[in-house]
């Protein structure tokens, strides 16, 4: 990877776990969808305001991951088949595929990224 | 398990490159290469083709160049469809002509619509159809976009029509390649410094409007792109699909 250079001397990066919802409606999910929503707004007021001490805010917005949770939504097989419908790419997340995006936004590689989201949903949300 | 971010490489994966020779095409190129990445670099200037092939090559790893205009689609399709190896295309080469709307002269438009939209659709499709011929069981396809793609600014009318254009090719094309395994994202910089906005950088009044359009408070620089298309070409990305990266220190976020 390319280094950083001429980093500040304070500076720090937040990252705020949103999701897919934070970005699109989804039936049965109105109240998730107001907290991902809210915090998509409020990583943006974050990183224009703390900005001048060079931290960075940012977002995550995974699909569904194959989490403990999830596996347990998914038993529902039907509930299953439609949500990986609306994946393009036909596969849930792994964790990793949110963890290295996580540590893309905490390194210095991203160190003029601020303000917005990283979205990690296998083309979900561009349909 | 997938791949940590710690494990991003490209070795093995060759990288298709257009605008290589400058600015963002030529960082990608040298990141890519970093990475392991075999590099294929399109550009217009043989001698600076030939540079970056000397700094490529003291990575060890393959580079071949190829001397053509993006706008030649038969010259630039007959070179794809010949490719052996094909994982990665950086749909880099770009132009912009700043001008106030209602001074937008004719061929300014013409030039600007077929480097920024035209160019990059037919190297997306052409590409993308090689990576499918090859049986690839992934690839990648970067298109380079811009904060313009995403919001307005002044004497950029064109530029962003265009830039708002990749950004709709790019979630199109995510949709229809997803079953090929096929991801296709864009990066959206802010006003980068680079060799050819140098020159808008060193007036004063223009740094100052972006440093103050830029919460950051800071340049967005060629590296600073790099990182984010080599992150974006790497399995470490594997499930992002459709979206962009945006790299503006804050510029869209107010």
């Amino acid at each position: 990877m390319v280094k950083a250079k001429n980093r500040k001397k304070i500076g720090g990066s937040i990252i705020h776990m949103s999701s897919q919802l934070g970005k699109v409606g989804c039936g049965g999910r109105n109240v998730y969808n107001m907290n991902k929503f809210g915090i998509e707004g409020l990583a943006r007021g974050m990183a224009v305001e703390l900005a001048e001490y060079n931290i960075r805010v940012n977002t995550v917005c995974p699909t569904f991951v194959e989490t403990p949770m999830v596996k347990k939504f998914f038993k529902n097989k039907k509930f299953k088949n439609q949500m990986l419908k609306n994946i393009p790419l036909g596969r849930v997340a792994k964790e990793s595929d949110v963890a290295t995006a996580v540590a893309f936004l905490a390194a210095d590689s991203s160190e003029m990224i601020t303000g917005t989201s990283l979205v990690v949903d296998g083309g979900w949300t561009a349909q | 398990m997938g791949i940590f971010l710690k494990d991003i490489n490209l070795k093995g994966k060759t990288a298709l490159i257009t605008g290589a020779t400058k600015g963002l095409g030529r960082g990608a190129a040298e990141a890519i290469a970093e990475a392991g990445g075999n590099v294929i670099a399109i550009g217009r200037n043989q001698s600076e083709l030939n540079s970056l092939g000397k700094k490529i090559k003291k990575l060890k790893v393959n580079y071949t160049s190829f001397n053509c205009d993006v706008n030649n689609y038969n010259k630039i399709k007959s070179f794809i469809t010949k490719l052996k190896k094909l994982d990665i295309l950086v749909n880099n080469a770009g132009t912009n002509i700043p001008e106030n709307f209602l001074n937008v002269k004719k061929i300014s438009l013409d030039t600007i619509l077929n480097v920024n939209t035209k160019a990059v659709f037919n190297i997306a499709q052409l590409c993308a159809n090689q990576i499918i011929k090859l049986k690839k069981k992934q690839g990648s396809i970067i298109n380079i976009s811009s904060i313009f793609g995403l919001v307005a600014g002044q004497k950029r009318t064109v530029y962003s029509m265009t830039k708002f254009g990749v950004e709709g090719l790019t979630k199109g094309m995510a949709l229809d390649l997803a079953k090929y395994n096929i991801r296709v994202n864009s990066v959206c910089p802010n006003i980068v410094l680079t060799p050819r906005t140098k020159k808008y950088f060193d007036n004063k009044i223009y740094n100052k409007y972006v440093k103050d359009s830029t919460p950051i408070k800071k340049v967005v620089t060629i590296s600073d792109v790099a990182t984010s298309i080599t992150f974006l070409a790497s399995e470490a990305s594997s499930m992002i699909t459709g979206t962009s990266i945006v790299i503006d220190g804050g510029w869209t976020a107010k």
